[in-house]
């Protein structure tokens, strides 16, 4: 498994350890429901599916965090523009993130850990 | 009922088995912008954003609803929206200057995914509302229903005013040209080229050369006047002075004139105007009195048009029109009457009025009485008594003699001797015991030595014990000697009495008795006498002579009186009054005026015409050149002409409907248009006057529809169907209850107010079952409340009387319900029936009145819906 790549145009960076158990990537449809008198459902499909990357990383180095720090603020500002997200099979998705603040935390000296969210839309 | 193609219905009508609702909105800039609330683009359509943030919703209501009031507007539909402002270029970048959002049509579709562009189906369309409101993040803006395009203020631009019409009579600058429908009389045409018109500011006599005016600026620099029935000329015009008059020209006679006559132009020709082409112009009036000829009518259609005011109506005279009235003369009496009438009055007065007193009087007089009465008068009593005299008795006691040794002080014996048997045996003569006895006691005594001092006493009582106090003392002796006071004793005793007798002897001394004596009691004789009283008197006492008194009784102190006295009764006055002398008059009757014709300058034009007429085969009546006056032909006029409103926009459905009614019903118009109003307004008033409703739909047509009671369903609506725990009734309030009003109609157009005194008709309408359930109940307190100004025929009234009545008359239940798509082709003015367990609603039938569409949204997991609210039909 390779570890997870952030890329947008000429810019890209990949993570120096992997993200860490367990993997929290649901999936989610925008579909509203109601019901009548009677009990009849009304499902109405208002939206487009959407695809959610949690990515968990633990006590990663500080060269990751400058990169994140630099990605948020500057490559993609958090959640304006889009961008591939590589993940560890390999698998490319265009997706946001939906964070406006560094996610990440100093948990040691020069150790970094958090979550950082991604949206792709389907 | 709208209806959607077959594919949109297909889908609309889905509920849980993947209908996919899509939002789609166009806004027309200059570069058009489609967004949604996603990236989406339809087939064969444009690609749409997802910029908006919030949909909103959409309402849409027919006014004229109990809870709406009666003469509520037409409401125009709202849509708001939020839009993301964030991407380059921004959404608010569209507003500029040239492109301004105000104008900018917006348009909104439904749409459901996997159908065709062309399948979608428009359910808003509007212009911008002002004040969009936009930061860098969002956009919020209302949009509003596409009528309020068209809702303009009608008849502005036919506003008179002195830049179009410099020779206009300044008292209609302001005024509009009037516009009309169907037959009408007496309407105003404006003055818009009549001559200067003024007033005389000084009298005048028959020779002034110069005429001061109140303002002279319209007139020319010289040129011919008209004050009354004389005109004059003049050849100068300086500080409101026309001079060089000359009097009386054109054949007309020089008169005096008043301060404030109207002096008016003198022109080759005079032009009235109405603000459109009429079919017809009849009879013409000035100042209400119908003109005979001197004037030119031009309807203002093609080939019949006044020169200079193509597509009006014009009124053109060659003389100057007035009017000439009767003389005017006021009579001024200053006679004033001297009155020296004397009156003599020989009125007899007869009184026949009681007087009820009620005082009291309350006398506190003391009297004092000093008379002396002297009795002189002698008694004569001739009674006769009768007196028998009975036995006398003797007898002697074996007792005897008794003696008493009274030898000391205070010395106290009693001797007590009794009679009876051969001693006391008297017989006496009756034995009855109503006679009267009397006992007489006879003692002799011895006694033996002289008294030495003090007092001795012998006493005798007679009868036995207890002995009473009936004593006697038979004697008694001091130092003088025996003092003897009674001899016998008398006693009167009863026949009881006497059988057996017994007397004591008591002797005595006091303390100081100082004696020895002895008394011996020698014999004692009693002799009881019993005598008879005869009560049997006769004959009378008679007395005689005069009692007389003298002296003076005199009386002291005050009476006083309080209470009220009351009079009842009439006074009642005969005989005559006469007056004699007489009365006097001094002072004069003068006459003012000028005792010449009144000649009327300026007075109101009017004329009887027919309104608009068609102009092309099918255009609003079917017909070319008829009179457009039937409602639905009026209001297809009025959206597409005046309001300038797309003919394509009417929906030909309900107009035709209701054509068919009023042709049914002989429902024809009679309007005209005085001042400018608001198109909604009018178009309000005139579809309350064929009880209709005219509105404009969200989605931009123009609907016309009867108002009618105990219609049928046109679409039921389930219980299967109906959002859950939107179902609720409210029942319309009492106050908004109508059951006692006055419809006035047949408008006077000479008259241009609005009320009561304006209409030439009136009906009352009232429901004596209502009024009985629910008291009168009228419009604010008003029961004067419709004022149908374009209704002329009784029967058109009486038949939107009746309805309107019928109506308004009772308390109405008001269902509330939500619905989805499925049920989304509902819209204000359709009959639907609900079934319902609330209430036992079985198909009840009731009017949409109201819809307010809820757009889904995904982000605040809202389903599409829509709020119905409804009143029973």
């Amino acid at each position: 498994m390779a570890n997870i790549i952030f890329t947008k145009g000429l810019d890209t960076f990949t993570f120096t350890k992997g993200r860490s158990y367990p993997l929290d990537d649901p999936a989610a449809v925008n579909v509203p429901v109601d019901y009548s008198e009677g009990g009849q459902l009304y499902a109405y499909d208002k939206g487009i599916e959407e695809q959610f990357f949690n990515l968990v990383f633990e006590r990663i180095p500080k060269t990751d965090y400058d990169e994140v720090e630099t990605w948020l603020k500057t490559t993609v500002v958090g959640p304006k523009d889009t961008f591939t997200y590589t993940d560890e099979d390999s698998g490319a998705h265009t997706v946001r993130m939906l964070d406006t603040k560094n996610p990440l935390r100093e948990v040691a000296y020069e150790m970094y850990s958090g979550t950082i969210h991604l949206r792709e839309e389907m | 009922m709208r209806s959607y193609n077959a594919n949109f219905v297909t889908e609309k009508n889905k509920r849980s088995d993947g209908p996919a609702p899509v939002n789609l909105i166009t806004f027309d800039f200059a570069t058009p912008v489609d967004l949604s609330d996603r990236d989406v683009t339809p087939t064969g359509g444009d690609a749409h954003t997802g910029l908006v943030k919030d949909w909103g919703f959409i309402d849409s209501a027919i006014a004229q609803t109990p809870g709406r009031g009666v003469l509520g507007v037409i409401e125009i539909p709202d849509l708001q929206l939020t839009i993301i402002n964030t991407e380059t270029p921004r959404f608010s970048d569209n507003f500029t200057e040239a492109d301004p959002p105000e104008n900018v049509t917006v348009t909104l579709y439904q749409w459901f995914d996997g159908l065709l562009d062309t399948e979608k189906e428009i359910i808003f369309e509007g212009t911008i509302l002002g004040q969009p409101a936009y930061d860098e993040y969002t956009c919020t803006l209302t949009v509003r229903g596409i009528f309020e395009k068209y809702n303009i203020r009608i008849g502005e631009d036919l506003v008179i005013n002195a830049a179009d019409y410099p020779d206009a009579d300044p008292n209609d600058i302001g005024k509009m040209l009037c516009l009309g429908y169907g037959t009408l009389k007496k309407v105003p045409f404006r003055a818009v080229d009549a001559g200067a018109i003024t007033t005389l500011m000084e009298d005048i006599t028959t020779a002034s050369a110069t005429l001061k005016l109140s303002d002279s600026s319209a007139f020319p620099a010289n040129g011919t006047v008209q004050i009354g029935s004389e005109q004059i000329t003049y050849t100068g015009n300086v500080a409101n002075e026309l001079t060089g008059c000359s009097r009386g020209q054109n054949g007309t006679t020089a008169a005096e004139h008043d301060a404030g006559a109207d002096i008016a132009e003198i022109q080759a020709d005079y032009y009235y105007l109405f603000g459109n082409a009429v079919k017809a112009i009849d009879a013409v009036y000035v100042a209400g009195v119908r003109q005979d000829g001197n004037y030119t009518t031009y309807t203002g259609q093609s080939g019949n048009e006044c020169p200079g005011y193509p597509g009006k109506a014009a009124i053109k005279f060659s003389t100057l029109p007035i009017l000439i009235r009767q003389v005017n003369v006021d009579v001024n009496d200053t006679i004033d009457v001297n009155d020296t009438i004397d009156v003599s009055d020989t009125i007899d007065v007869s009184d026949t009025i009681d007087v009820s007193d009620t005082i009291d009087v309350s006398d506190t007089i003391d009297v004092s009485d000093g008379i002396g009465v002297s009795d002189g008068i002698d008694v004569a009593d001739t009674i006769a008594m009768s007196s028998t005299l009975s036995q006398n008795c003797f007898s002697t006691d074996a007792d005897l003699p008794a003696t008493f040794n009274v030898d000391s002080k205070s010395y106290s014996t009693t001797k007590t001797i009794s009679y009876g048997g051969a001693y006391w045996d008297p017989a006496f003569t009756s034995g009855n015991s109503t006679n009267h006895y009397s006992l007489l006691i006879y003692y002799s005594a011895i006694v033996n030595t002289a008294p030495m001092g003090g007092i001795m006493s012998l006493l005798v009582y007679p009868g036995s014990e207890p002995r009473g106090t009936d004593k006697k003392t038979l004697f008694m002796m001091n130092a003088s000697g025996i003092q003897t006071t009674e001899n016998p004793g008398v006693f009167n005793i009863t026949a009881d009495d006497y059988p057996t007798i017994s007397i004591e002897l008591h002797v005595s001394s006091d303390a100081a008795w100082d004696g020895d004596v002895d008394i011996v009691v020698t014999g004692i004789q009693l002799i009881l006498h019993e005598y008879e009283i005869d009560s049997d008197k006769t004959g009378a006492a008679t007395k005689t002579g005069a009692a007389t008194k003298t002296g003076s009784a005199t009386k002291t102190g005050d009476a006083t009186k309080t209470g009220s006295a009351t009079k009842t009764g009439s006074a009642t006055k005969t005989g005559s009054a006469t007056k004699t002398g007489a009365a006097t008059k001094t002072g004069t009757v003068t006459l003012v005026g000028n005792s010449v014709a009144d000649t009327v300058i300026g007075g109101q034009v009017t004329a009887d015409i027919e309104g608009y007429q068609d102009y092309e085969v099918d255009t609003y009546t079917g017909t070319l050149d008829a009179l457009i006056e039937r409602p639905d032909h009026v209001f297809k006029h009025l959206w597409c002409v005046l309001l300038g409103a797309p003919s394509g926009d009417i929906d030909a459905v309900t107009f035709n409907a209701s054509g068919t009614f009023y042709d049914a019903n002989s429902y024809i118009f009679g309007h005209l248009i005085t001042e400018p109003v608001q198109a909604e307004e009018l178009l309000m008033k005139l579809a309350l006057q064929c009880r209709s409703r005219f509105f404009v739909t969200p989605y931009g047509t123009a609907k016309l529809i009867v108002r009618e009671l105990g219609q049928a369903s046109g679409h039921a609506i389930a219980k299967n169907e109906i959002k859950r725990d939107s179902m609720s009734v409210q029942r319309s309030a009492t106050s908004e209850l109508i059951n006692n009003f006055n419809i006035h109609y047949n408008k006077n157009h000479s008259q241009e107010g609005n009320y009561p005194e304006d209409y030439q008709s009136v009906k009352n309408f009232q429901d004596a079952t209502s009024i009985g359930r629910y008291g009168t109940r009228t419009w604010n307190g008003k029961k004067d409340l419709f004022y149908f100004d374009a209704v002329v025929a009784d029967a058109m009234a009486q038949d939107v009387g009746d309805f309107l009545l019928s109506y308004h008359d009772i308390v109405r239940k008001c269902p509330r319900l939500g619905v989805f798509l499925d049920n989304c082709e509902i819209e204000p003015g359709d009959i639907i029936d609900i079934t319902h367990p609330l209430d036992s609603m079985s198909g009840f039938i009731c009017e949409v009145q109201k819809i307010i569409h809820r757009l889904g949204s995904a982000r605040k997991k809202v389903v599409d819906h829509l709020t119905i609210n409804t009143v029973e039909n």
